[in-house]
């Protein structure tokens, strides 16, 4: 494993382990491989770079000098199964050494790695606005997609961009194409004006647009009641669509970390609440934790990636997650293949 | 201690805002954006414990300057020698009763003698009270000197016991002279006192302060600085007032100009009947409604001595309020007393008596020959002037010269007019005819160089009146004179002194004689504009001899055919008999005489002492022969206009007014004032202002280093 050399502090097992990750486990993660080495981005650095594209390439590229290493990588073109040849095949596609082996006709099958369609889905409502640090979560979030899109398209995956607010503000078609990433880019780089969250009507309008398999990156702070979640996903999931959540939390959130008693300000409904974090911080993490939990359950029943991450964390976990995903992905199709074939009778 | 404005001290609730702010946790002033409060509740902000005051200093500091500030605006002051002052003073009063006819209003005085030992009985028992009773004249109930003399133990029963003896009277209402007479009985009581200065004088007037009273003394009263006037009102049950006077021929004229628009009725006369035949018939009244009255219809009566009506001789009239009519009521009917307004509620004034009288008469001489053209004659001219008037019945006689008739008396003929023909043997009896007190109008109507008959006018003159030196000669000028430097002033000319009736240029003499003489009894009315006298007054004895240098008849002067002839010649006959152009008028109050052996009886046919007029009615003066003539005596016209007076228009004479709130309001005002000067002479709000300051400044010394210190 080549993230877990000691250039990657992320365990070994951490891959394999499972397709979710909590925010909690990722902070004690970069907090110990912080202690150890300082190879990972400092997202303080990061952020200071005005240039999205220089952001993104940034990431990447230093996420790919791990990832060359990799034995995974460069199979662009990926045997799949032999079939036996059938009228109506194309003839091109017989293998003719196994044809001079057994004397039967058979075609060779190949994955199409290349022909991936992913679709990233930013949340620009007015609560990714806050930020304890030096950015916000939307330039967090925006950082973070923009880096994703650079990543796929060096794969050579056909990328496509939904931003939202109360209702879809962009959609861009996911496409392979030159100047895909660049309008990916500048769409990223507008500024948003957004003022609620409506998490429903965007995914809806994604599953009625998008009709081909696709991953679905939404990435959003999801400061909506879980179960307004669920509808929406499990349409997009009975299109066949993969689907990964990845939520985008300031650390002040999750600790309450407010400071002294204030009047705090909704940023999106304007409500106004005298608070003393003192002596709201145990209610306020315990709720917190229960819609936390709520999200991260509702993601495993419907087969859902989940990643947390806090605005301090580097933006190379969520390319090791999306990595961990395709690996996991090919994998299980594999297993769910082999399964198939063997119910499937012999060749 | 006491304050001023105590209930400011209400504000010392106040203290307990900084108590409470200290126990409140401060609300945060902080307003932090985040991303949603879904995930939190509301706390209010909570009271701390009473043990978690932290700032003592702080909080006492607070308190002390709220506490300062709240004593300071309820002004504080000491108030040791306040009662002992009090008690220092002693008012000297004079309280006028309104004993007017005005007063005799129902229950109106009765309320006014209430009033009055109310106020008495409220006084302080160390004042002087003295009572009076007002209305024409002052006249005391319980006068200052017995006041002062009496214990003030007694005093103030002694004063309303006074009261009692007060009693309504018909005469007029005169507040001036009232508050004059009282002022100066109080001042000069207070110059003899040596501590005049600290004592306080004040006049209370219980009265019904009506507009007709008299307030003229006031205007030429210097009314002295320590000396207040106090008014006490009363109020009629009924408001409003109709009354009525009686026009006299030369007020018709002006009267109907005044009371335009008046409807005149009939009165039961043919429309036919001539103006002059309505005025032999009807007497003119004018009826007057105050604003405020709620009557309208009235009816005039004439009533006889009895006080019943005569019938048919009554009028009826409707008078607005606020408005006058001029009503003809039958002329005074035989055995009438009185006519009354009948209808009017507010009955004192509603009776006008009325006498009549019959006329005088007289007999007008005139010596002179019968002249061969009347245009010549003097006598022409004089036989038919209008002598006569309602009062007066004028004969004329013409009596030939050196008549050896007897001269009648003046009293039988006031004038006798005489030509230039009158001879040495009329003097005599001429001479003692004005002596007796006659007019002798002698006209030299004839120059001396055409006479041929005649006295010699210097002898006359001398046998006349007994002027010897006098020089009489023709004047010999430009073909005529004019008159010029006539005594306007005198009763011969004073109705032709208005400007329209002045000008005497187009009477010319075509003639006149110059008398030149020293005599001081002589008084000259005019002259000639060559400044020789043209009419001359001289007296003797107790008749005066009216001497015209020119005659009147068209061959000497333009003086008999002028308007000024009549006027003239009226008037010197008037003067000679002593008549006034008005109809006598009595009211109450007025002052009679009467001759030795002439009594005056009143209405009631007693026989007056007192020669003041003190009630109305039909009086009789009765003569030597026991030969009766009524006259009446009415009320004054003032005393009806019963509106209110205007306490403004006493203070605008200068009249120093008190207070005139209710007593009880007065002695609450008077601490009140005392307690400001107290307090301003003490000044201690400033010291707790100066504290206030002083608090604050340490509070904000201490927060600062508090603030540092965090």
């Amino acid at each position: 494993m080549p993230l877990g050399s000691p250039s990657n502090p992320v365990p070994k097992n951490s891959a394999s382990a499972t397709s979710t990750s909590s925010t909690s486990e990722r902070s004690r993660v970069v907090v110990d491989g912080r202690s150890q080495s300082d190879s990972w981005i400092d997202m303080s650095a990061l952020m200071r770079i005005k240039d999205m594209p220089l952001r993104a390439k940034s990431v990447v590229d230093g996420f790919h000098n791990g990832l060359h290493r990799s034995p995974l990588h460069g199979f662009s073109v990926e045997f799949s199964e032999y079939r036996p040849f059938s009228v109506g095949d194309d003839p091109r596609t017989i293998d003719w050494k196994l044809f001079a082996r057994s004397d039967r006709f058979y075609v060779k099958k190949f994955e199409d790695e290349t022909n991936r369609r992913c679709y990233l889905v930013i949340d620009q409502s007015k609560s990714m606005n806050y930020g304890s640090v030096s950015y916000t979560k939307m330039e967090y979030a925006r950082t973070l997609a923009a880096t994703l899109a650079y990543y796929l398209t060096l794969q050579r995956d056909a990328v496509g961009l939904l931003t939202f607010e109360a209702a879809v503000t962009e959609f861009l078609t996911a496409r392979f194409r030159t100047g895909q990433l660049k309008r990916i880019m500048s769409l990223l780089a507008k500024q948003p004006n957004g003022t609620a969250t409506d998490l429903q009507q965007p995914l809806f309008h994604l599953a009625e647009m998008v009709r081909q398999r696709s991953l679905i990156i939404v990435i959003s702070d999801f400061l909506v009641p879980a179960a307004t979640l669920e509808q929406p996903l499990s349409f997009l999931r009975a299109r066949n669509h993969e689907i990964m959540l990845m939520r985008v939390v300031d650390p002040a959130e999750v600790a309450l970390q407010v400071g002294d008693a204030a009047m705090l300000v909704d940023l999106e409904s304007g409500r106004e609440l005298h608070v003393d974090p003192e002596a709201a911080r145990i209610s306020y993490q315990a709720k917190y934790a229960e819609h936390e939990n709520a999200l991260r359950e509702m993601a495993g029943r419907m087969g859902i990636s989940w990643t947390s991450l806090t605005t301090t964390d580097s933006i190379e976990f969520a390319l090791f997650d999306l990595l961990h995903r395709q690996q996991n992905g090919q994998k299980e199709a594999g297993r769910t293949r082999g399964a198939e074939q063997v119910v499937g009778g012999k060749p | 201690m006491s304050f001023l404005t105590p209930f400011y001290g209400l504000a010392a609730l106040a203290i307990a805002l900084p108590i409470i702010f200290h126990l409140v946790r401060q609300r945060p002033k902080l307003r932090r954006e985040f991303s949603s409060l879904m995930f939190l509740d509301a706390v209010p902000p909570k009271l701390a414990q009473k043990s978690r005051i932290e700032n003592w200093l702080l909080l006492l500091l607070r308190m002390a300057a709220i506490g300062l500030l709240v004593a300071a605006f309820s002004r504080p002051y000491w108030n040791l020698a306040q009662e002992a002052e009090s008690q220092g003073t002693q008012v000297r009063r004079i309280l006028l009763i309104d004993t007017s006819a005005s007063m005799r209003r129902s229950g109106v005085f009765d309320r006014a003698v209430e009033k009055a030992k109310e106020f008495i009985q409220q006084g302080n028992g160390k004042d002087v009270v003295a009572v009076y009773a007002f209305d024409k004249t002052l006249a005391p109930l319980f006068s200052l000197d017995v006041a002062l003399a009496t214990s003030p133990v007694d005093r103030k029963q002694a004063a309303i016991r006074a009261l009692d003896n007060a009693k309504t009277t018909w005469f007029g209402t005169d507040l001036g002279n009232a508050l004059v007479t009282a002022s100066d009985l109080l001042l000069a009581d207070t110059d003899a006192t040596e501590d005049s200065a600290l004592e306080a004088n004040e006049i209370v007037v219980v009265s019904d302060l009506q507009n007709g009273t008299s307030l003229d003394k006031l205007s030429s009263y210097n009314w002295p600085r320590n000396c207040k006037v106090r008014f006490e009102r009363i109020e009629a049950n009924k408001t409003g007032n109709a009354y009525f006077r009686f026009l006299n021929d030369t007020e018709e004229s002006s009267e109907t100009e005044s009371t335009a628009g008046a409807k005149v009725p009939k009165g039961g006369t043919s429309s036919t009947a001539s103006t002059a035949e309505q005025n032999a018939l009807f007497q003119r009244v004018r009826v007057s409604n105050d604003a405020k009255a709620s009557e309208s219809k009235f009816k005039l009566a004439w009533l006889d001595s009895d006080g019943n009506a005569i019938p048919d001789a009554g009028t009826q009239c409707n008078v607005p309020a606020g408005e006058s009519l001029v009503v003809r009521v039958p002329i005074h009917p035989k055995g009438a007393s009185c006519l009354e307004l009948q209808g009017d509620s507010v009955d004192f004034d509603n009776r006008m008596y009325a006498t009549k009288r019959e006329p005088d008469t007289s007999k007008l001489i005139c010596v002179d020959a019968d002249e061969t053209t009347k245009e010549a004659s003097l006598s022409y001219f004089v036989q038919n002037l209008p002598f006569s008037s309602d009062t007066r019945s004028v004969t004329y006689e013409t009596r030939k010269p050196a008549d050896p008739a007897m001269w009648p008396s003046p009293a039988s003929s006031p004038l006798v007019i005489a030509s230039h023909r009158i001879e040495e043997q009329d003097l005599a009896g001429l001479s003692e005819y004005v002596e007796q007190g006659g007019n002798l109008l002698w006209v030299w109507d004839c120059g001396l160089d055409g006479r041929t008959s005649g006295v010699d006018y210097a002898r006359g003159l001398e046998v006349l009146v007994g002027i010897g030196d006098a020089k009489v000669t023709e004047s010999r000028g430009k073909d005529y004179a004019m008159w010029q430097r006539i005594d306007f002033r005198h009763p011969l000319f004073v109705e032709l002194a208005d400007s329209r009736f002045n000008d005497f240029t187009k009477v010319r003499f075509w003639s006149h004689r110059v008398v030149e003489m020293n005599e001081s009894n002589s008084q000259i009315l005019s002259r000639f504009d060559d400044g020789s006298p043209a009419f001359i007054a001289i007296s003797k004895g107790s008749g005066v001899l009216w001497l015209m240098t020119a005659g009147w008849q068209p061959t000497q002067s333009q003086l008999a055919l002028s308007s000024k002839f009549v006027p003239i010649l009226s008037g010197l006959f008037r003067v000679a008999a002593k008549d006034s152009t008005a109809i006598p008028k009595f009211t109450v109050g007025d002052q009679i005489k009467w001759d030795v052996g002439e009594k005056v009886l009143d209405p009631h046919d007693i026989e007056i002492v007192d020669p003041i007029l003190a009630e109305p009615g039909v009086y009789h003066r009765v003569d030597a022969l026991g030969e009766k003539s009524p006259f009446a005596v009415n009320l004054i016209d003032a005393e009806s206009n019963l509106a209110s007076l205007d306490l403004e228009s006493i203070e605008r004479l200068g009249v120093n007014l008190s207070d005139q709130r209710p007593a009880v309001v007065q002695v609450s005002a008077q601490r009140q004032l005392r307690a400001v000067e107290l307090e301003s002479q003490q000044g201690w709000w400033r010291w707790l202002v100066m504290g206030v300051l002083g608090a604050v400044s340490l509070e904000s010394v201490f927060c600062l280093l508090g603030v540092r210190t965090k």
